[in-house]
């Protein structure tokens, strides 16, 4: 299992708003199977999708300079299950950004026939790393937005932060 | 890997159980999370808490219920490989669609039993909702 849970970027406002969507698929091992015999996404991995749509916007933000860390779920609230053959979209606006971080609101989208419906909120707080934790060293390269993610900006028609390592 | 992050329950008893989750160095996910600096993601401390509610919810006799809500959960300490998160979860309220769960983790060392806080925060288990699969049409 990687740990990539958008599979693109769709639409980029800069330091206003991403949107980017995942395709839930029976082939992914993560998936819970209930008691039922239905297989679902496990709602900390689409949390984890709206972290990573939130967290590539105030990167992108601030020009990938920052280590954009999750540090807060302030509140999170999923009504429906995603299944294989559906796809989420995430939508994450930046609603507060300062040296030591930022804020993003977001509403997760669940399309399983032909409209996105939506199925959820999920509102965070990002720490900069190297502001929070300023008593520890964390090095030069941006080790938060790694090859993965450049290859994900890339498909996505994004310029990616150039490789610090 | 099968998405479990249990290794161990520590005790448990109607309204509350303990359970521990090590990480290791070998886990695939580690590599991208993050490239040259392996910690547990956050949410993957929300699921060790989510799956201890399960697994408290399972037995007193309600089966696979999965995560609804988060609220004011915080991340506190970083878990690397080699040292263990140990939950703890309490069953504050319950009716017959829905169990809030106080929880909180912490970030063990080798060879220890106590250590900082890594995470904190309340949980909402729900039964399955599955109105959003793909109809019949769709496919």
């Amino acid at each position: 299992m990687r740990w990539l849970w958008i599979d693109r970027i769709v639409d980029l406002a800069a330091g206003e708003r991403l949107r980017a969507i995942k395709h839930v698929s029976l082939a992914e091992e993560h998936l819970f199977v209930t008691p039922a015999g239905v297989p679902v996404m496990p709602a900390s991995l689409i949390i984890e999708g709206m972290a990573q749509t939130a967290g590539l916007l105030v990167g992108h933000a601030g020009g990938f300079r920052e280590k954009v860390l999750l540090a807060k779920i302030q509140r999170a609230t999923l009504d429906r299950e995603a299944t294989p053959g559906c796809t989420l979209m995430y939508e994450a606006t930046l609603t507060r950004m300062d040296p030591q971080g930022a804020s993003c609101n977001g509403t997760v989208h669940l399309r399983a026939d032909d409209e996105f419906v939506p199925i959820g909120t999920v509102d965070l707080l990002f720490t900069h790393l190297d502001h929070a934790r300023s008593d520890e060293v964390f090095g030069n390269t941006n080790f938060v937005f790694g090859e993965s993610f450049r290859t994900l900006l890339r498909l996505s028609g994004i310029e990616p932060p150039e490789a610090t390592a | 890997m099968p998405f479990a992050f249990l290794d161990r329950v520590i005790e448990s008893d109607e309204d509350r159980l303990v359970a521990v989750r090590s990480l290791t160095a070998g886990e695939d996910y580690l590599r991208d999370h993050f490239e040259g600096f392996p910690v547990m993601p956050g949410v993957l401390m929300v699921e060790t808490m989510a799956q201890a509610c399960r697994e408290l919810l399972a037995r007193r006799g309600h089966e696979g219920w999965v995560l609804g809500e988060a609220r004011g959960v915080r991340f506190n300490s970083l878990v690397r490989p080699g040292q263990t998160l140990r939950v703890e979860v309490r069953l504050r309220t319950m009716d017959s669609d829905r169990a809030e769960f106080q929880g909180s983790g912490e970030v063990l060392d080798p060879g220890t039993v106590q250590g900082a806080s890594a995470v904190t925060g309340r949980l909402v288990l729900r039964p399955v909702r599955l109105d959003n699969a793909p109809s019949a049409e769709a496919r």
